[in-house]
């Protein structure tokens, strides 16, 4: 048994290898990472000098694991009409330093007018995100498609967001949903797993400090300007209050640097969805009366995620602020 | 602790060397697999391990006082106390939430406030496992066909961690024998153990994420998107996708405590090969349709009493066998359609008994026929056991029917994987057994190379992290 069992886990290490430690290197950042790390690259290296690492590599090659950057024809990066052009509106020159109070949509009208969707040239919207964005984008689709003209599509990634560009990359997968589709409009939600310290060669840069939210903020900068400069208009869907006061408080800080940066981006609607799952007294709400006063369930027990019920709720939100596109 | 990750293979390396070293000694042993069992249970919340150590100590105590009362009419409302203690965990934990919504929603309807809090309560995994085999457990003393244990073995009766969250539902009269006695390194069938794992690998890791990212999740989320053809083809494909995934676990489960000398009851066999309703409840979750008709069906009285009655035990029977799945109307109407789909065979066998037929048509072609109508039925109730609503279930039967189009989830891929483990239930047990037999044969070293080039084909077939068991939640 002690044969058998070393000589599986000996050789699976050894196979597999390479594929362990790119998995233990995008794990959370802590003592389990770097004992990960640490256990694993010495099987890494080994795999690499019996040359077994080359078939991991084709391996992964074949069925499309090893995340190649974005390929094929580049983006056509279109001039973006500016929102003062469009709208008549002054572009505001300073961002707001917090999420503004709850009690409304704070939809940012900077977004290019659309010309109104109709049967024949139905509006393409691609919907981006985290497990939240899911249970958001499934409520969008199903909206959308009752309301007729449109042709949604949901790209979300669960366990995502900009945190960890080693574990998954948004502005690679942003680039090849942009160019397969060619959507009328993008509406992007991710944040709540971006709660995370980040290391920067080497150097770990805490969760909330000075440093860590200038780099977010580059991060929501670059995914609004990819999608804003290839001449797409986006909404961005800001998280919801949480279950957890701590996790309320650091998404209320991923919220700010959102809707900071999406003032700063003609072309990006930012939508608060802050005040849409709290009760009366302003705290986090599972239940909630629908427009007939029925109670429903809108969270899932984790605090976090969203029920369908929750899900349509918010989608609700969003069409409310994309129908202004048009009107 | 999920089964597929490092943290349970190390947490497993660790409790088998312990295991194999404390087994001469039954009671540091016991003490070990308690404390393994509860870590195991703790790694989700630690809370939760004080759920699990009341259940065992309301089971305990109230087999203990159960089979001390000296006659039958005293036994009944210790047992009664002790079965709604019992299943006072369950409905506080799984369905409080659901009641008080559905009660408060009524009271509204008739312009009356809210009669009680409308809270959140979290789900502990696997509650609904731990709590039938607790009053198994007890039900089993105060029939008499059990001895009650010492505190020690119904605490590794009940915690045993591979059966913990998700089954398969061990009665005490299967697993306490197996806790008292020593067990023989040299008889543990490590060849079957081997496979069986890696098999509930495959399917898990493998076919059950392949075919739910693939189009099981894009087709249920979003049901407009979709053209008639990929619903159609996303049915099977969840019909395929929960019974690899639970028989999965379940191998998984069987494989690991065979590792450690155990013994679990079989809980799948070929369903999808079922010739009608009745016969599928005997292949799928067989341990818990077993709990079912012990100690919800006869009790009620079975098919003892009049004809109606026999109807309406089979009917609560699958309703509540249906809600023991979730606290949704979805499960509901999921055990009430199965209820009526067993009930109309039951009877359409005693019609064909009182003409001096057999139960089941034999004539060649026949059971095809009876297979692929069996299969549809279940498949059919596979929507509303999946979707998220009631609304969303019959939009997507309406759009079964009416929304013609391309089907670009619908794959050669997808296909080929949902045949492939179609056809898979119509394999012999023989194959598999003779599969089993030359493996064993093989020496260790060859076995543990076997092994590791299964591990790296599911490990890179499979997707990067395991999302949860479909049964982790009920």
């Amino acid at each position: 048994m002690l044969v058998l069992a070393i000589t599986c886990l000996m050789g699976w290490g050894l196979l597999s290898a390479p594929d362990l430690l790119r998995s233990a290197q995008a794990s959370p950042i802590g003592a389990r990472r770097t004992v990960a790390i640490a256990v694993l690259q010495p099987f890494a290296r080994l795999s690499d000098m019996l040359g077994l690492d080359r078939l991991t590599v084709g391996t992964d090659r074949v069925l499309g694991h090893d995340q190649p950057a974005a390929v094929g024809p580049p983006v056509v990066h279109v001039p973006f009409p500016t929102a003062a052009s469009s709208s008549d509106q002054e572009t505001p020159t300073s961002a707001p330093s917090a999420v503004p109070d709850p009690g409304g949509l704070a939809g940012y009208p900077y977004v290019p007018l659309l010309t109104p969707p109709t049967s024949l040239h139905p509006l393409s919207v691609l919907i981006v995100g985290d497990s939240i964005g899911i249970d958001m984008g499934e409520g969008l689709s199903r909206l959308l498609d009752a309301r007729g003209p449109f042709r949604p599509r949901l790209d979300g990634h669960e366990s995502t967001g900009l945190a960890r560009p080693d574990f998954f990359n948004w502005p690679n997968q942003l680039a090849r949903d942009l160019r397969q589709d060619h959507p009328g409009l993008v509406v992007a939600m991710m944040g709540a797993n971006d709660a995370q310290n980040f290391l920067i060669g080497g150097r770990l840069v805490s969760f909330g400090s000075a440093a860590w939210a200038g780099i977010y903020r580059q991060r929501v900068s670059g995914l609004m300007a990819e999608v804003t400069e290839s001449g797409h208009p986006m909404i961005w869907v800001g998280m919801p209050v949480m279950g957890s006061g701590s996790l309320s408080a650091a998404v209320k800080l991923i919220n700010s640097i959102a809707l900071s940066e999406a003032v700063l981006h003609p072309g990006v609607a930012y939508v608060d969805t802050w005040s849409l799952f709290v009760d009366g007294k302003g705290h986090y709400a599972a239940y909630l009366p629908d427009a007939s006063g029925r109670k429903e369930l809108v969270r899932t027990p984790d605090g976090i995620h969203l029920t369908p019920a929750g899900g349509d709720r918010l989608a609700l939100a969003v069409w409310q602020s994309l129908r202004t596109l048009w009107s | 602790m999920l089964f597929p990750t490092i943290d349970f293979a190390i947490f497993f390396v660790v409790v088998f060397l312990g295991h194999w070293l404390l087994n001469p000694h039954p009671r540091p042993w016991k003490v070990f697999m308690i404390v393994a069992s509860y870590v195991f249970y703790g790694w989700w919340d630690w809370r939760f391990v004080f759920l699990l150590a009341a259940a065992t100590v309301i089971a305990q105590v109230g087999a203990r006082a159960v089979e001390r009362a000296p006659d039958p009419r005293r036994r009944r409302p210790l047992l009664a106390a002790t079965v709604t203690g019992l299943l006072g965990l369950l409905v506080w934990f799984k369905y409080y939430g659901f009641l008080s919504l559905n009660f408060d929603n009524a009271l509204h309807g008739i312009g009356l406030g809210p009669p009680l809090p409308l809270m959140q309560v979290a789900l502990p995994i696997g509650i609904s496992f731990f709590t039938f085999m607790a009053i198994s457990y007890v039900v089993d003393v105060s029939r008499g066909e059990l001895r009650t244990a010492s505190w020690l073995d119904v605490a590794v009766y009940l915690s045993f961690f591979p059966h913990l969250v998700a089954g398969p539902v061990v009665r005490g009269r299967e697993l306490l024998p197996q806790v008292r006695k020593r067990r023989d390194p040299r008889r543990i069938d490590y060849a079957r153990a081997g496979y069986l794992i890696f098999g509930g690998l495959f399917k898990k890791v493998v076919i059950s994420s392949f075919l739910a990212s693939a189009i099981v999740d894009p087709v249920f989320g979003t049901p407009g998107q979709h053209a008639s053809l990929e619903i159609l083809v996303a049915i099977y494909a969840y019909a395929v996708q929960i019974y690899a995934d639970f028989s999965g676990y379940t191998d998984i489960a069987i494989g690991v405590a065979l590792l450690l000398g155990f013994r679990f009851p079989e809980n799948f066999n070929a369903p999808y090969a079922a010739r009608s309703m009745q016969d599928f409840w005997r292949r799928w979750h067989m341990s818990l349709s077993r709990w079912l008709r012990d100690y919800l069906y006869v009790p009620l009285g079975g098919s003892r009493g009049r004809k109606w009655k026999t109807y309406r035990n089979l009917m609560i029977t699958m309703v509540l066998g249906g809600l023991w799945h979730g606290a949704s109307w979805t499960f509901v109407l999921w055990g009430a359609y199965h209820g009526a789909c067993v009930a109309v065979g039951r009877l359409r066998r005693q019609h064909r008994a009182a003409r001096g037929l057999p139960e089941l048509d034999d004539r060649p072609g026949s059971a095809f026929v009876q297979r692929v109508v069996t299969f549809h039925l279940v498949c059919l109730g596979w929507v509303f056991f999946r979707a998220d609503s009631v609304s969303t279930a019959l939009a997507l039967l309406g759009r079964l029917v009416s929304s013609l189009g391309p089907a670009p989830a619908v794959t050669p891929l997808v296909l080929a994987v949902i045949a492939g483990a179609i056809a898979a239930q119509y394999l012999s047990r023989d194959l598999s057994a003779s599969l089993q037999d030359r493996f064993s044969r093989l020496g260790p070293t060859v076995q543990g190379a076997a092994l590791a080039a299964g591990l790296y084909i599911i490990t890179t077939l499979g997707p990067q992290g395991v999302a949860p068991f479909i049964y982790f939640r009920f």
